[in-house]
């Protein structure tokens, strides 16, 4: 079956091919969240079809209203290119809170009474009130 | 009381001690050394329970929180604004605060304004009360940062919902309920109109007092430029689509 492909399509296709496996076994033992895994992995399989019958993205984009295949994949490449870009961003936002609250976490832990009295401080006297 | 503040302590002077025992007023600061002792010390001569937010500076903040706060907290990293209030809150509260007053460290806020804050939670008409420039005054506001905060009020009354006169003020009363219920997530700048969702989703009375700011050329320096607002108004927006 190998005879048929040239090699663009066994090299790169051979990488794809890799890319879904590791996302695969990925998602299995946990390494990637699921649906990260689920995501990715259906975009290596379009990806694998795509390099393995160069024709179906041509037909793919007559069916859509667009030109040539090439333009096809060329806009869902820009696409996924965000999609990447946005779960990244996420990412970084959710590791940012989880600073947060730990940073916060600590601060309250380790809260100092202050040393000085500030100046002409009158109303300070004994009034711990819920300490 | 003193004389020194004749004309304001009146107010002051009016609010009982109890209430001004019972009352946290946090304090957010970041690089804010040269202001910042001037303005504990202000706050302190009413209020004792002043907490100090250092929000990871990288100036002299701390050893100057340190030498007139009553409690310093300190941020190891860099958070935010919001993330600064929050902390100061949830300290307060852990610390049995039953009013919880936020305060600008840059000086811009006036002491004086926080009996007309606490007024309406003490008699029990809301739960929430924000400080207004545009009901109360802005000394010497320029007419760029004018129309910057107006514009705030603006996106604030199509974004939010709810219209207010002055969106983007950091002097603000809580009651011990109210600080339970606003939690808020905005670690930056968009804290403030968060906070106007939470009081709309929590559906806390809360009112604007008018009070006033005295802007600085240092407080200036310290606020929003038209271009730090839209990197804001951002925030806030991504933070509403996704949280």
């Amino acid at each position: 079956m190998l005879n048929g492909l040239n090699t663009f399509q066994i090299v790169v296709g051979g990488v794809v091919a890799a890319f879904v496996l590791l996302l695969v076994l990925g998602s299995i033992r946990n390494l990637i969240s699921k649906r990260d895994g689920v995501i990715w992995s259906l975009v290596g399989l379009a990806t694998l079809i795509a390099i393995l019958q160069p024709g179906i993205t041509t037909k793919a984009a007559s069916a859509l209203g667009i030109g040539r295949g090439a333009d096809l994949v060329f806009y869902v490449a820009i696409l996924l290119m965000f999609l990447g870009f946005w779960m990244t961003y996420m990412r970084l936002r959710h590791l940012r809170k989880e600073m947060t609250s730990l940073v916060r976490h600590i601060a309250i832990l380790q809260a100092e009474e202050g040393v000085g009295k500030g100046k002409n401080v009158e109303t300070s006297k004994s009034q711990n009130v819920g300490t | 009381m003193k004389q020194v503040d004749a004309i304001e302590e009146n107010s002051l002077g009016a609010l009982p001690t109890e209430v001004k025992a019972r009352t946290f007023v946090v304090i957010p600061a970041y690089n804010e050394g040269p202001a910042l002792a001037e303005v504990v010390a202000e706050v302190r001569r009413h209020f004792d329970h002043v907490v100090v937010v250092d929000d990871g500076s990288r100036d002299n903040t701390h050893a100057v929180a340190l030498d007139c706060a009553r409690y310093v907290l300190k941020h190891l990293i860099n958070r935010g604004q919001g993330a600064a209030i929050q902390t100061g809150i949830e300290f307060a509260l852990i610390r049995g605060a039953d009013f919880v007053v936020t305060f600008d460290a840059d000086g811009q806020h006036r002491v004086e304004d926080i009996p007309a804050l606490l007024a309406p939670i003490l008699n029990g008409d809301v739960d929430i009360a924000l400080g207004s420039r545009f009901l109360g005054s802005a000394t010497d506001l320029p007419a760029t940062r004018r129309l910057v905060l107006k514009a705030g009020v603006w996106f604030t009354r199509i974004f939010n919902g709810v219209r207010l006169t002055d969106a983007h003020n950091g002097l603000r009363a809580f009651s011990r309920k109210a600080a339970q219920r606003i939690h808020i997530r905005q670690d930056r700048m968009a804290h403030a109109s968060e906070i106007i969702d939470l009081i709309r989703e929590t559906e806390l009375p809360f009112v604007e007092v008018p009070v006033t700011i005295r802007y600085t050329e240092y407080s200036l320096a310290k606020g929003q430029s038209a271009r730090g607002a839209l990197r804001i108004a951002f925030h806030y927006l991504v933070g509403k689509m996704v949280d």
